[in-house]
């Protein structure tokens, strides 16, 4: 503690000292240099105007100029001024001195003092600006030091606006004066937005604030030569009229007649009723027939759109070869184009007869045009057809947002959505377009956001950063943030450390759309009746067919050239498959034939707009197994008989093969297993069959769909297939020298082998599925007892390992049917071990760590496999059959009876219990076979009420609380299963 | 029993101090040069040397915060924590560079102009902690006194060497009195070389471009006197083992002679 407070005390006396002997020299140097730089101020005075005589010097209350020299020379007539101001920049302060003459010029600026680098602000070319009249001063816009160089710019708009404002003069133009006055001290710019010809008004304007939002439109007119400005708000409500300072009191009278119409919108202002000075009533006439007839367009190019009966007129406004050209293009309602007229124009008629008129019709019938090829219809009137096409572009860009396919966002940041579906149409979310200041400018962004709210793609649109920059900084980490819901300034700065502007970008952006997404969910907020299904027409028709709703869909299979178009694995919202659908296409609409996991009919489902009630004719197949049903009973339109016939030609024929790489069906024949596997290929996805021998060789290899010609084919892949016929593994072949001239398509046919021979060796054979049951696929027949292959994740990857099991129900062999593992490593960590696991009837007490030292993912993997085998061996081992219930799950016969063996869940997890009933119907057997409960818990709570169900005929299963007294759950439990096998029994079972 | 030793004065021991701290102080110019050798506070070497004057000025400068600075860090060197050295050596470096820019905009306002940034930079000055650190943290006021005049004149004079060849190259002339408060401007040097328009060495590449050509000169110097020196050195052991080799032969010549 002492030793802190002893350098607490050390830094404070050195910093005191140190400080006591600045303050010192400071006090003994401040005047003199002081007056060095007032000194060296007079010198810079004396150097932006040589006659300087004497300059009046005056403080000014100002944030960044704060003193102004008046310059007089010998005769005492006042030359200039000369202002200094202060900024401070990236690279440090600056101090600027700008010199004006009495003439309104430039006449010198130069950098006082400044911490800026040296090699940088002494190139600047300050020179340029010598000379310039303070009317309109022109900047150079590639300096090579933007920081020093916008600080002399803003000081020298500054020292300008002070000039004029000392020498009383109005920098503002009429206009902006006028609408000063409506709209106060907010209106800071306008824009203008159409001119009339020949109408009670002259200009539509945009008036705008600092920030550039629109503050209201005005128009203007003249009286006896005044301008004369009337305002509105957005949204048409009239504020007022003014003019410029000069002009306004003298109109007072007249605008005081029109007073009373303030706050008033314009539709209705009864224009009939008003007096007082009649153009501006008829300005009021025409700006609300204006207001009524046609809607405001806030795009570039675009003015004003009106609707009619056969779609939109859309009115444009582009410059031309002489002057702005009025352009209206009509669009149907289906956005394609049916007129364009060039309204107003100051090109000659010759001109516009010659190159214009005769080429208008040209576009008549799209709904797309390409920018180029557009222009070259215009050959010999290049800047008349450029504003033409730009307004035609603009048009059938708008109609978009008139449509409803894409909705405008008013944001700061984000400026438009539209729905954004992938490659196979299906809709993943929705696009978000935006703007945020970068870098070097403004960047646009286009962000996806998915049903789930999360950031499926972001994407810079422009941007004037470079692509090295771009390369180096940005797009390695825009990955980053795929998948997150939530993104704070943090994670940006952290990601996009080097690039902070264009990474506060992002970051306003993403939050942005992020944020508007999780406000407005949903797509084209409006009339109920106008909202559209956000969800793609195949989600329609498989929530149609299935009856619930929050379902995903993933292709399973895309067939080529069949009635039924694809296979999709349909899951619910807990990631569960619930059933397969297939979609084909119901008069245009999108439909699906579905089937639940089991391969049993659900119905049919359609898209929204093509629903109706599908199932009536085929209830009956309702709940039935595909495969066995007899579709001639039903008499359905071509389209859904065709597909239903063909999705059950598939099942009968074909199992499916999941989440194997890429195949995609299974068969069996009377000597071979044929699969169906599907990868990219030369052109597009090729879909290739492959018989395999039950020894495992290849039997057969034969594209089945390609879009590959024929010719190709025969030149370069058919007779390579031959070179793998017989083979019972490709490892060592390579595409591009098997099949050279041809590999993408070699390397697909290739891929499927591979898939094939693995899915084979593992599947193929004598193994048939097992039940689902923890980590076991496949059982088969032993000559010891039975074999169970399982999958679980080891070392490398997964690892399928076969279990044998016999009679006893012990472990008498171990093999790996498929691993990862290097033979080596597997001899030195692995084979030695397992014979430890031989003769055993469980291995739950082991652990992987002691049992496999070195290699615990491997040995998990073994025993968690081991494992589920023994249980699985317990409750299937014998022959059985399958009961579709709630509780039970199989039956078998015993010497004791009928076994009836169900899972319910019991004091710690599921408990399976086995049930024995005699042909009378009462109980003559009741075990847990596979439980969590403790064995000791067990003996204290469990079997010996378990004897006491022995000869029961019925059991109650509210009993259990008195049956198995301490022992709720699980008592329960057995008696469920006791219950629910007695009722089945005396039902007469699964007949 | 040890024969008791007793301390004997060197009677060169005193010769010998005389020369440590001569060897202190010409270290700098030469054997240990800041930029030349130890290529130190190459940032103003590079931005200052335009011209003689800038150069000199900021030698000046520089001498004056290193000297000023060792001195203090080795009257304070006990006092300061190990852990807190190097904070406390920067409080007094940069009170010493704010003294210097104050004084030098007081009294040479011309010469802050030209300098600028470049006066606040001397902070950052490697030579200048680098000498706090490795000397005057561990040695006397005296010396450590020394040692910042000698690196500092060493600093100054190289600083110096490249401004002279830059202003002659770019402009052809030597000025002097622009910056420095001197009561005169005058023109050293003056000759037609400024129509060969080399005014690459008024900017940045002319500063490494004499850099380089200069390390290189004072590089190959050193190694030739290296050289030589090995060369001497070796020529000198061969000489030594020759005499041996001679002792040898007459000592078993006289041991001959005396048992023949």
């Amino acid at each position: 503690m002492l030793y802190k407070l002893r350098i607490a005390l050390t830094l404070l006396i050195v910093g005191l000292l140190s400080g006591g002997a600045i303050v010192f020299v400071h006090t003994v140097t401040e005047d003199r240099i002081q007056e060095n730089r007032e000194l060296a101020e007079l010198e810079d005075y004396q150097e932006i105007f040589p006659d300087m005589a004497r300059a009046d010097e005056e403080d000014i209350d100002h944030d960044v100029i704060d003193r102004r020299a008046k310059i007089y020379n010998a005769d005492d007539e006042q030359i200039g001024e000369i202002y200094r101001g202060h900024d401070t920049n990236n690279f440090g302060d600056i101090t600027v001195l700008v010199g004006i003459t009495m003439d309104f010029e430039i006449k010198q600026v130069l950098v006082s003092q400044t911490e800026n680098t040296p090699n940088y602000y002494q190139d600047m070319p300050l020179e340029n600006l010598a000379g310039q009249s303070t009317e309109d001063i022109t900047y150079d816009t590639n300096t090579g030091a933007t920081a020093s160089y916008n600080s002399v710019q803003m000081i020298t708009d500054y020292a300008v606006e002070l000039f004029y404002e000392f020498q009383d003069i109005d920098l503002r133009s009429s206009e902006l004066q006028a609408l000063e006055t409506i709209y106060g001290e907010d209106a800071d710019d306008y824009i203008e937005h159409f001119t009339f010809e020949d109408e009670a008004v002259h200009t539509e304007y945009r008036v705008i604030d600092e920030n550039e939002a629109t503050l209201g439109y005005a128009y203007d007119l003249d009286i006896d030569g005044e301008l004369v400005m009337l305002g509105f708000t957005p949204d048409d409500e009239f504020l007022g009229m003014a003019s410029d300072d000069d002009a306004h009191d003298d109109l007072s009278d007249v605008f005081a007649d029109f007073e009373d119409l303030e706050g008033d919108m314009i539709e209705d202002i009864d224009v009939d009723a008003l007096e007082g000075e009649q153009a501006i009533i008829d300005a009021f006439a025409f700006i609300q027939d204006l207001v009524e007839d046609t809607e405001r367009i806030e795009e570039e190019y675009l003015v004003r759109y009106r609707e009619t009966d056969e779609g939109y007129v859309i009115t444009g406004f582009a410059e031309g070869f002489n002057a702005m050209n009025v352009i209206e293009v009509t669009l149907s309602d289906d956005g394609e184009i049916t007129n364009i007229a060039l309204v107003r124009t100051d090109d000659t008629d010759d001109y516009v007869e010659d190159y214009i008129e005769p080429n208008l019709d040209a576009f008549d019938g799209e709904s797309d045009i390409d920018f180029d090829d557009a222009l070259d219809t215009f050959a010999g009137a290049s800047e008349t057809g450029e504003s033409i096409v730009n307004v035609i572009v603009a048009a059938l860009d708008y109609y978009d947002v008139l449509g409803g396919a894409v909705e405008m966002i008013d944001d700061d940041v984000l400026t438009s959505r539209e729905q954004y579906f992938d490659e196979d149409g299906d809709l993943i979310g929705l696009l978000y377009r935006g703007e945020a200041e970068g870098f070097n400018a403004t960047n646009v962004f286009d962000v996806v956001i998915d049903e789930d709210g999360a950031i499926y793609s972001i994407e810079i649109v422009e941007t004037e950063d470079t692509e090295s920059y771009l390369d180096d900084y940005i797009y390695p980490n825009l990955e980053d943030f795929i998948g997150e819901t939530d993104v704070t300034q943090d994670e940006t700065d952290d990601a996009f450390a080097g690039a902070t502007a264009s990474g506060d970008s992002i970051y306003e952006m993403l939050s942005a759309a992020l944020s508007y997404h999780a406000d407005n969910p949903e797509f084209g907020a409006g009339d109920d009746d106008d909202e559209e299904d956000p969800r793609s027409s195949e989600l329609q028709a498989i929530e149609d067919a299935f009856g619930e709703d929050d379902l995903a869909y993933d292709v399973h299979y895309q067939f080529p050239d069949a009635d039924v178009l694809k296979e999709y694995i349909v899951s619910n919202s807990d990631g569960d498959t619930i059933g397969y659908a297939y979609t084909f296409d119901l008069d245009g609409a999108v439909a699906v034939v579905a089937l639940d996991s089991d391969d049993a009919f659900l119905g049919f489902g359609a898209e929204v707009d093509a629903q109706n009630d599908h199932n009536d004719a085929v209830d009956a197949l309702i709940g039935e197994s595909i495969e066995e049903a007899d579709l001639d009973d039903f008499d359905l339109v071509d389209d859904k008989a065709d597909a239903l016939a063909f999705v059950q030609s598939q099942i009968t024929d074909y199992r499916r093969v999941i989440d194997y790489g890429s195949l995609a069906y299974a068969k069996e024949t009377d000597d071979t297993h044929v699969y169906i596997g599907v990868a990219e290929g030369h052109n597009d996805d090729n879909h290739i069959e492959i018989a395999v021998n039950f020894d495992g060789t290849i039997a057969s290899v034969d594209l089945i769909h390609t879009d590959d010609t024929n010719d190709w084919l025969d030149d370069n892949i058919y007779d390579e297939l031959e070179a793998l016929v017989g083979k019972d593994s490709v490892d060592d072949l390579d595409a591009d020298d098997t099949f050279a001239g041809a590999t993408n398509t070699g390397e697909s046919i290739l891929e499927v082998a591979e898939d094939v021979l693995f899915y084979d060796g593992i599947y193929g054979g004598e193994r048939e599925l097992s039940e689902a049951f923890g980590s076991i696929l496949l059982t088969r027949d032993h000559e010891d007892g039975k074999a169970y292959t399982g999958k679980a994740e080891g070392h490398n990857n997964d690892n399928y390992i076969e279990v044998v099991i016999d009679d006893n129900g012990e472990v008498t062999d171990i093999s790996f049917i498929h691993t990862d593992d290097t033979p080596g490593w597997l001899d030195d960590y692995i084979y030695d071990e397992l014979d430890t696991l031989f003769g055993k009837d469980s291995v739950e007490d082991l652990d992987a760590d002691d049992t496999f030292a070195g290699a615990s993912n491997t040995g998990e993997s073994i025993l968690k496999i081991v494992q589920d085998a023994l249980d699985y061996h317990l409750i299937y081992g014998e022959d059985y059959e399958s009961i579709d219930h709630d509780v039970l799950i199989l039956e078998r016969d015993t010497d004791e009876g009928t076994a009836y063996i169900g899972v319910a869940e019991g004091h710690n997890d599921d408990n399976y219990i086995e049930i024995i009933i005699d042909d009378n119907g009462a109980i003559t057997g009741a075990s847990l076979l596979l439980t969590s409960d403790t064995p000791g818990w067990l003996d204290d709570y469990i079997y010996d009420e378990l004897d006491a169900l022995i000869g029961e005929s019925s059991v109650d299963v509210s009993d259990a609380d008195d049956t198995f007294a301490g022992a709720t759950n699980t008592g329960h439990s057995i008696l469920s299963v006791a219950d629910a096998a007695l009722t089945f029994h005396a039902e007469g079972g699964d007949e | 029993m040890a024969e008791n030793k007793k301390a004997v004065k060197n009677p060169n021991q005193k010769k010998k101090k005389k020369a440590t701290q001569f060897d202190n102080f010409f270290k700098g110019v030469v054997r240990e040069n800041p930029i030349f050798v130890f290529l130190l506070g190459l940032c103003p070497a590079l931005a200052v040397t335009n011209t003689l004057e800038t150069a000199l000025g900021m030698g000046i400068l520089v001498i004056f915060v290193l000297t000023a600075s060792n001195l203090v860090v080795s009257l304070i060197k006990n006092l300061i924590p190990d852990q807190i050295q190097i904070p406390a050596y920067i409080v007094v470096i940069a009170t010493f560079v704010t003294i210097v820019g104050l004084l030098t905009e007081a009294y040479a306002f011309e010469l802050h102009q030209a300098l600028g940034i470049f006066i606040p930079l001397i902070v950052v000055n490697c030579l200048i902690m680098g000498r706090a650190t490795a000397y005057a943290s561990k040695n006397g006021p005296f010396n450590s006194i020394i040692d910042g005049v000698g690196m500092g004149v060493g600093f100054m004079l190289a600083m110096m060497l490249i401004g002279v060849s830059r202003e002659i190259l770019a402009t052809g002339a030597i000025t002097f009195g622009r910056y420095l408060p001197l009561p005169f401007e005058v023109s050293l040097i003056d000759t037609d070389m400024y129509m060969f328009n080399m005014e690459v060495f008024v900017g940045p590449a002319g500063g490494f471009i004499m850099i380089g050509v200069f390390l290189a000169i004072f590089t190959a110097i050193g190694n030739y006197n290296k050289r030589k020196k090995a060369e001497a050195r070796q020529a000198w052991i061969e000489q030594k083992k020759k005499e041996a080799a001679e002792r040898k032969k007459r000592k078993a010549m006289e041991e001959a002679g005396d048992s023949a």
